[in-house]
């Protein structure tokens, strides 16, 4: 559109229809990474705060990344990379630990998902109503994480779709 | 002509003298060769007469038990930003400035049918177009659109009129972005009381920093984990459309935050602290329940929070228990929800909620009559909040888990639990700890050297 103002001509070039300015509401998206192992550590003494931070320290002290951090009762579960778990064995060695290779990290994507009312609360009931093992969740803004069975991964989306 | 959407937060217009120097702003983007485009909040905030939480107040206080109808407090909070920019119109038209006020509506902000919390679906900016074209300057209302409903079927006329919808908190910075994408705008400027974004809320942490220039991924990110200087949903329009935004100080002349695509600045290694939410946690105890049962309850409690609307966060499942938190407000639902909840769990057995140290009456009585039931403690950790770390770089490396807890730890902040993702880390702590763990996050991570 072409018009004047004040003497000025200008041009606006405004959007045609159907174009999208919000993510739709809703789960937009499933992705799965695979390649991945989940590490719990227990049994840890009190305090327990100060017992995580120095465990935490020995494995990044190797240079491991890790993700998906939660903490649990008496300890903390979280993943790393498939071929780091023999690091990570080493780092944590005398510590009461279970390593599970071969899982799969499966992300629920929606927009604004923890802040759109039962949303999550949705989701993470349909993945528990899957017959999938889940190992460990977790969540973000705009998604929802689950830990499974590498070979399990593909039937957890479906749930989704 | 350029086209620069200029928005006004309830700060800005709280007072004639503010609303003159926010005016100012206008004919100043005028005076630099710009078709501006207005946007304005409703006047003041919490305690001012039009505020829209003043206006929430009006419906409530009528009586605190009965919730007013989503539509009827749609149509009652977005009367504060129809006074302000009619307000706003007038003044600049004693400056000598022809303006005109738009409802949302009349912008051409279509919207889902979703009152309270509606999200934009099209922009019709005709009528802005043509007041431009006359020489006008639009002042739109923030905050609201219509919806109209899907077409009629064949035969059938459309429904006459259009509902009005409210975008939610923050939703002017929404409209803006909308309309400046809609505009092709140059760029977007939220003025507001603050010199810009910050590492963190200058409120908790006195020596955050502004910064300087932020990707849209940097800002969206830290609008969504608490920081309240631009709606993550305004960053997200902006993102899609690569739009300029700008975050600037209505009252000073501070360069203010300069928000770009990433080709044009990556970010930096952490970007900012920031805490949301007056949260309480509840964590269920499935150890005396058995492993296939425990995917059974869980699935029946979630129903039941999905159901009734409930938004959790840092959920956490493991082989034997089951976390969540959830908002303050919505407490006293989940807890009368789940409090002696009795769930069948296959071959005869049933499990019995409990939830807090002491039994409801309804527990207790369902406890008496159950006495074969497995009983699930729920426990419960209240006046929780949400305190966040924000950099994508620095998640990448090794020990940034470390690092987060130990600085809580030093600063002995207790953490009930923690989420994290490629970009950002966050922990639960106590609401009274809250600014002391955001100082020590910020300190840890050397946010005062940002820019």
């Amino acid at each position: 559109m072409v018009g004047s103002q004040r003497g000025v001509n200008f041009s606006i070039s405004t959007l045609g229809p159907g174009t999208l300015f919000e993510r739709p509401r809703g789960i937009s998206e499933v992705t799965i990474t695979q390649g991945v192992a989940s590490v719990t550590i227990s049994g840890l003494e009190a305090p327990e705060a100060a017992a995580r931070v120095r465990l935490l320290g020995l494995v990044a002290d190797r240079g491991v990344n890790i993700d998906f951090c939660k903490l649990i009762p008496g300890g903390l579960a979280f993943v790393v990379d498939e071929a780091a778990v023999e690091t990570v064995e080493q780092a944590l060695a005398g510590t009461e630990v279970t390593l599970r290779r071969g899982r799969a990290v499966v992300m629920v994507h929606a927009a604004n998902i923890r802040e759109e009312e039962g949303l999550l609360a949705s989701a993470l009931e349909r993945a528990s109503r899957s017959g999938v093992e889940l190992e460990h969740a977790g969540d973000m803004h705009d998604r929802l994480l689950l830990v499974c069975a590498a070979e399990e991964a593909e039937r957890l989306r479906e749930v989704f779709s | 002509m350029k086209i620069r959407v200029l928005k006004f937060g309830g700060t800005s217009v709280a007072t004639a003298e503010a609303r003159r120097q926010a005016a100012q702003r206008v004919v100043s983007a005028r005076e630099q060769g710009y078709a501006p485009v207005v946007v304005v909040s409703a006047i003041g905030r919490r305690g001012d007469p039009y505020a829209t939480d003043t206006l929430i107040g009006l419906l409530r206080e009528i009586d605190p038990d009965v919730a007013p109808d989503p539509r009827e407090m749609d149509l009652m909070i977005a009367c504060g930003e129809i006074l302000s920019s009619v307000i706003f119109a007038h003044l600049l038209k004693t400056m000598g400035h022809a303006a005109q006020a738009f409802r949302g509506g009349q912008a051409g902000i279509r919207t889902d049918g979703a009152y309270g919390n509606a999200r934009i679906v099209e922009v019709k900016p005709q009528s802005l177009v043509k007041a431009l074209s006359e020489g006008l300057i639009p002042i739109v209302c923030g905050f609201q659109g219509v919806y109209i409903g899907p077409d009629p079927e064949p035969g059938k006329e459309r429904a006459p009129g259009a509902e009005l919808t409210t975008l939610g908190r923050g939703g002017s910075d929404t409209t803006a972005a909308a309309l400046g994408a809609a505009l092709g705008a140059e760029s977007v400027v939220i003025y507001t009381d603050v010199d810009g974004i910050k590492t963190a809320d200058p409120r908790a942490v006195p020596d955050a920093v502004t910064l300087r220039q932020v990707s849209y991924e940097e800002v969206a990110e830290l609008a969504h984990l608490g920081a309240s200087v631009l709606h993550p949903r305004a960053a997200e329009i902006a993102m899609k459309f690569g739009m300029t935004l700008w975050v600037k100080n209505t009252f000073s002349d501070d360069p203010g935050t300069e928000v770009v695509p990433a080709e044009r600045f990556a970010g930096r290694k952490t970007t900012g602290v920031a805490a949301m939410g007056k949260l309480t946690y509840l964590s269920m105890n499935l150890g005396e329940v058995d492993g296939a049962s425990r995917a059974i309850l869980r699935s029946h409690v979630l129903s039941l929070l999905a159901r009734h609307g409930m938004s959790l966060y840092v959920t956490q499942i493991s082989a034997h228990g089951f976390g969540f938190a959830v908002r303050r407000d919505q407490f006293a639902r989940a807890e009368a929800l789940l409090d002696g909840l009795v769930v069948p769990l296959g071959s005869g057995s049933l499990a019995l909620v409990h939830v807090g140290r002491h039994p409801s009456d309804r527990a207790a009585t369902q406890a008496g009559l159950l006495d074969q039931a497995i009983l699930v403690p729920v426990d419960l950790t209240e006046s929780c909040t949400l305190v966040s770390v924000i950099g994508r770089e620095t998640m990448r490396h090794p020990g940034i888990m470390r690092a987060a807890l130990a600085a809580l730890e030093e600063a002995q902040v207790p953490v009930y639990q923690t989420s994290d993702s490629e970009s950002s880390l966050s922990a639960l702590v106590p609401e009274a700890d809250a600014d002391r763990a955001m100082r020590a996050l910020h300190s840890r991570f050397a946010l005062t050297e940002a820019q």
